[in-house]
């Protein structure tokens, strides 16, 4: 379970990134967050991965205060970002397995890698060959790889589709179904409304670093999810 | 946790190319100076063998040492002969014993206690400048930090895995 309560960060520089968030996401659930650029989703995800210090209110993975105790929250949360980035030279094998020890998967096999490969939809002869040769998609197959085999609780997802052609994204988007069977809590932050739409348990928008609406399935599927998106970037103009 | 940190860094830098280029300069710096040391050594030896004719005179020789292959020591600095006469209470060549040459100790004979000190410090500076900022350039670090590890691991793995492959080198 994700948890924010009035979570605030204002940067050195004055600006407020992130103004008192709220917001709670159940075993089981998906929760897309969206805004333009600079909202403060990215923000979000560093507060709650510990990366930064808020500057008021708690960030909590299951139920533990992530500036209190990071190294136990880390423990329950795995996390996929918008670019993956590996070690080139390494094989996309080699990274899954220092990453899985990494997350307390000590004891696993080639082939348990090679199965977490073949869930993800990577090419059987890509499992060996050295990342640097791999293309932004196959590079997002290992990164969510290596979210998957830490089979955390909790995943952050920071636009994790952008980049990836229809049919990627598509693959990724069955694959977040499954975890969600699994129980797993998802926060992902995108640009891509439809992406959202089709897979969200709950959507809520951010603009200018406050989340200033949250509708769940049934409400954001009667409305018109991308008028309410774009009523609300127009304002942003405006 | 520091095991598989350590494994990955040296794994990483073993298979990388600035390591096989550094490995390269250690072979072909020890070799020429293991080479020219030995070439010195036998020239040591010839001069070792050298006997005096005047009968009024006494010779007295260090031995060259096997190690000075490796290590030249001070004898680069030292006399090597002393020549005594019989008549005579002090010895004639000794002058003062020591090479006071500033040319030779400025450039000091390539031996491997001289690479070890010169050579070796500026290994370890090229295999450790980006330790940490080669990660945090590359994006690896984060997702490193995204996990149940510690900055200090992390740091504290790094350098001992660097420690271990310049050992290697």
């Amino acid at each position: 379970m994700l948890e924010a309560i009035n979570l605030s960060k204002r940067y050195e520089d004055g600006n407020l990134a992130l103004d008192c968030l709220n917001l709670k996401i159940e075993e089981g659930e998906i929760f897309c967050l969206l805004g333009a650029n600079g909202a403060g989703k990215t923000t979000t995800i560093n507060l709650f991965l510990n990366f930064i210090e808020p500057t008021n209110g708690t960030a909590k993975i299951n139920a533990i205060d992530v500036t209190k105790d990071p190294l136990e929250a880390k423990k329950h949360v795995s996390y996929v970002s918008e670019n993956v980035m590996l070690y080139g030279n390494f094989s996309a094998r080699q990274n899954l397995d220092f990453f899985a020890k990494l997350g307390g998967k000590t004891n696993l096999t080639k082939e348990d890698y090679y199965m977490v490969f073949r869930r993800v939809g990577l090419q059987e002869d890509a499992f060996e060959k050295k990342l640097k040769k791999f293309s932004k998609g196959m590079r997002q197959k290992v990164g969510l790889s290596i979210a998957i085999i830490k089979d955390a609780a909790n995943i952050l997802l920071d636009e994790p589709t952008a980049g990836l052609d229809p049919k990627a994204a598509a693959e990724f988007m069955n694959i977040l179904r499954e975890l969600r069977e699994q129980k797993k809590s998802i926060l992902m932050c995108t640009h891509d409304i439809f992406r959202a739409k089709e897979i969200a348990d709950k959507v809520g928008i951010m603009k200018e670093g406050r989340l200033v609406i949250v509708k769940n399935k049934a409400e954001f599927l009667s409305y018109n999810l991308e008028e309410i998106y774009l009523n609300y970037m127009r304002e942003e103009v405006l | 946790m520091l095991k598989y940190i350590i494994q990955k860094e040296i794994q990483e830098n073993v298979i990388s190319l600035r390591y096989i280029f550094l490995l390269m300069l250690c072979v072909v710096t020890i070799s020429f100076s293991s080479y020219e040391m030995y070439k010195q050594y036998i020239n040591n030896i010839e001069e070792h063998s050298y006997k005096t004719t005047d009968p009024n005179e006494i010779l007295i020789k260090k031995q060259p040492s096997v190690l000075s292959v490796y290590i030249s020591g001070t004898k680069e600095l030292m006399d090597k002969t002393f020549i005594f006469n019989r008549d005579m209470y002090e010895p004639m060549e000794l002058s003062s014993g020591i090479n006071l040459n500033i040319f030779r100790q400025l450039f000091p004979t390539l031996d491997f206690l001289y690479l070890v000190k010169m050579l070796f410090s500026l290994l370890a500076l090229i295999l450790s400048f980006d330790l940490i900022c080669g990660e945090k350039n590359e994006g690896t670090l984060k997702l490193i930090l995204t996990n149940s590890v510690s900055k200090g691991k992390i740091i504290f793995g790094k350098l001992i895995a660097n420690y271990i492959l310049l050992i290697i080198l």
